[in-house]
C-alpha cells in the first residue's frame, strides 16, 4: 500500500500529507491509529496530538512554530492556528563526526572542463559584456543586438512567427474574437539558420543591472566585487565592460575587486569609458573590434578532463512547496554530500531561510570561530529585515502557504536539507562540515 | 562562512550570506564561483544564470508532468514511493557531470533564461 503520510522525524509532533486526505481517514502513526478530522491537501501537516494555544510544534525534530489556536489530533495546520517560532541557539562546539558516503564509483571519472590559469576549471565558457553603471545599459543593448543573432548565438523560438500570423489576421479585418481564438503554429523556427563563428565559446551574454550610482558607496563596492566574480569565474573567457566615467562604480575598483579575486588575472579584458571615448559610434565600433579579438582568443579554449573535486555546486530552492523538504532538497543534499565526498565544493546560501536551523548548522561548523561568523553574519540580517519593517517571519510567499510551507522556520528546516542527507523517517548524524572561511 | 560577494576558496560545504530571492540568491552563488546550480522547486519556477547552468529540480511529479519545459529532474518518485533519496541524489551527481561535461543543455539555458540581478543591501557591515 502507498504511504500516505509521513513522520520526518521521531521528534516531530506532525505529520505531512502525502496524498489529499478526508475527515474521517484513519492514518498510523507508529502503530497507533490517528483520525483525519478535515480535509488535509496533500503537502499540508496534521497534527499527531492536541496542540493547546501556546503549545511548541515540531517538524525536522526542530521548533518550527507555536500554537495560536487550539488544534484536535488529526487536525490541520494553517497560518491561523500557527505562528512562527524558533529555538535560540549556541556556538557549543559539537563534536560531530561525519561519515562521507561511499563514492568508489565516481572515485576515477572526470568531466570535461575548461582549465583557467588560476586551476579552476568551468564548466562552459562565456564571453561577456558588462556595464559599470545603469548609465551603459543602452549601449550593451545596442551590442547585444549587433553581436547575437549574427554571431549565431539567436535562440529557437515560435513567437515572431505567432505574431505574423496575428497580424494577418488584423490586416484581413477579423474580429477580436477571431484573434484570441486564433489557432497559432507552435512549432520551433531557427532563427537565422547562421553557423557560430566562434563554436568554442558558448554565448556572450550581457549582464544588464540597474547599479553602480546612485546607491550607497557599498553597494558600488558590493557590484564591482560581484561583477568581479562574474569576470574571474572559471565559466567566463573574458569580458568587454563599457564604463560611463562618473559613476561611482570606478574602474579602479572594479579592477582592485579582480586583483583581490585573482592576483595574476590573465583573461582578455577590454575596459571602455565613454566619457573619455567621446560619441556613441566610437564607443561602439571599438567595443565590437575588441569583443571580436576576445572572442578569437576565447575561441581557442578547448575541454579537457578535469576530477570531479573542481566542481562548485550551488544549491538554491525556489518556489518551495511542503515536498520539498521532503524529495528535492535531501536528495540534492545527498548529491551534495556525493560531491564533498568528492573534494568538490557547495554553496548554500539564502540566510532567511536558515532561519530556525542555526544551531544544526553551528554544530556543523569546522571550528567555534565559523559558527560565530555565521550567528554574527545572521543577526546583522535579521536585525537590516526588522529595520526595513520585514523579518524571517514574513518570509513564505502566498504560494509556500497554499502549497504547504506555513512558517518561515517550516520553509527553513526543509530548505536546509539541500546542505546534508537525511534519509526519510530515520535522524541520520550523518552531516558533512561546512568550511571555514579564509 | 561567506559574505556576499567574497569568492569561495574552500573545498566542502559553504554558507554564504543572501536573501531569499531565488535570482539574487542564484545570481550571488555563481559570483562566489559555483560553476553548476542545483535549483529546487515544488510550484515551479521558470529561472537560470547567464553564465552557469541551473539544473531544475520537481519536488512533486505532478509539477513535472506540468511543467515539463522547464524541468530537468523530478524527485517526485520519492513521494511516489519508486526511489529513494540515496538513488535520487545519486542521480543528480549523474545529470550534473553531463551538464559540466558539456553534452547535455539545461531547460534553462535552452530558453536562455539569464536571469541577473545584484543584491543592494543598502548597509555595510565591517569584517
Amino acid at each position: 500500500m502507498k504511504q500516505i503520510v509521513l513522520k520526518i522525524h521521531p521528534n516531530d509532533s506532525v505529520l505531512v500529507a502525502l496524498t489529499d486526505l478526508e475527515p474521517g481517514d484513519r492514518v498510523q502513526n507508529e502503530g497507533n491509529s490517528l483520525i483525519v478530522t478535515e480535509p488535509i491537501p496533500a503537502k499540508h501537516k496534521l497534527a499527531i496530538q492536541a496542540f493547546a494555544p501556546g503549545d511548541s510544534i515540531t517538524m525536522y525534530g526542530v521548533l518550527v512554530g507555536k500554537a495560536r489556536q487550539a488544534i484536535p489530533a488529526g487536525g490541520r495546520l494553517t497560518t491561523f492556528n500557527v505562528q512562527h517560532a524558533t529555538n535560540s541557539y549556541d556556538l557549543h562546539a559539537a563534536a560531530y563526526q561525519w561519515t562521507p558516503p561511499t563514492v568508489d564509483q565516481w572515485q576515477n571519472q572526470t568531466f570535461m572542463g575548461y582549465h583557467r590559469s588560476d586551476g579552476s576549471v568551468g564548466t562552459a565558457n562565456y564571453w561577456l559584456v558588462i556595464p559599470l553603471v545603469f548609465c551603459e545599459n543602452r549601449n550593451i543593448q545596442v551590442l547585444e543586438e549587433a553581436l547575437v543573432n549574427d554571431l549565431g548565438y539567436g535562440r529557437r523560438h515560435t513567437y515572431q512567427q505567432q505574431t505574423q500570423e496575428l497580424k494577418a489576421l488584423v490586416q484581413a479585418g477579423r474580429t477580436i474574437e477571431d484573434v484570441l481564438q486564433a489557432d497559432l503554429n507552435t512549432a520551433e523556427q531557427s532563427v537565422s539558420g547562421q553557423l557560430q563563428l566562434f563554436p568554442n565559446v558558448d554565448g556572450v551574454k550581457f549582464l544588464m543591472h540597474d547599479g553602480g550610482c546612485g546607491g550607497t558607496r557599498q553597494d558600488a563596492q558590493a557590484l564591482c566585487g560581484m561583477l568581479a566574480g562574474y569576470i574571474t569565474h572559471p565559466n567566463v573567457a573574458g569580458a568587454t565592460v563599457l564604463s560611463l566615467g562618473c559613476q561611482n562604480a570606478q574602474v579602479g575598483m572594479l579592477q582592485e575587486e579582480i586583483q583581490k579575486r585573482s592576483p595574476q588575472f590573465d583573461k582578455p579584458l577590454f575596459v571602455l569609458e565613454q566619457q573619455t571615448i567621446g560619441t556613441e559610434e566610437s564607443l561602439i565600433s571599438l567595443a565590437l573590434r575588441q569583443t571580436f579579438a576576445g572572442l578569437m582568443q576565447a575561441n581557442t579554449a578547448i575541454r579537457k578532463p578535469a576530477p570531479l573535486s573542481k566542481l562548485v555546486i550551488g544549491l538554491e530552492c525556489g518556489g518551495s512547496d511542503g515536498f520539498s523538504g521532503i524529495s528535492a532538497n535531501p536528495a540534492v543534499g545527498h548529491a551534495s554530500d556525493l560531491v564533498v565526498a568528492l573534494g568538490g565544493t557547495v554553496i548554500l546560501s539564502e540566510f532567511p531561510e536558515l532561519c530556525g536551523v542555526e544551531q544544526e548548522l553551528c554544530d556543523r561548523a569546522v571550528d567555534a570561530e565559523t559558527a560565530s561568523r555565521f550567528r554574527e553574519l545572521m543577526n546583522i540580517y535579521a536585525q537590516r529585515a526588522k529595520e526595513a519593517g520585514s523579518g524571517f517571519d514574513m518570509n513564505p510567499s502566498p504560494g509556500n502557504i497554499r502549497d504547504g510551507l506555513i512558517t518561515d522556520a517550516m520553509k527553513s528546516a526543509g530548505a536546509s536539507k539541500k546542505g546534508e542527507v537525511r534519509p526519510l523517517l530515520r535522524c541520520s548524524t550523518i552531516r558533512n562540515p561546512f568550511a571555514n572561511r579564509d | 562562512m561567506l559574505d556576499y560577494p567574497e569568492p569561495v576558496r574552500k573545498p566542502g560545504l559553504n554558507l554564504l550570506c543572501t536573501p531569499g530571492n531565488d535570482v539574487e540568491s542564484t545570481t550571488a552563488e555563481v559570483a562566489s564561483g559555483a560553476t553548476v546550480v542545483l535549483f529546487t522547486t515544488g510550484l515551479g519556477t521558470p529561472t537560470g544564470n547567464p553564465i552557469a547552468p541551473v539544473i531544475k529540480i520537481s519536488s512533486n511529479t505532478a509539477l513535472a508532468n506540468r511543467m515539463p519545459d522547464i524541468i530537468d529532474i523530478n524527485t517526485g518518485t520519492v513521494i511516489d514511493g519508486d526511489e529513494t533519496i540515496q538513488q535520487a541524489g545519486e542521480r543528480i551527481l549523474e545529470q550534473i557531470i553531463r551538464v559540466a561535461n558539456g553534452d547535455l543543455e539545461v531547460a534553462a539555458v535552452r530558453h536562455g533564461q539569464d536571469d541577473f540581478i545584484p543584491w543592494k543591501r543598502g548597509f555595510h557591515y565591517k569584517e
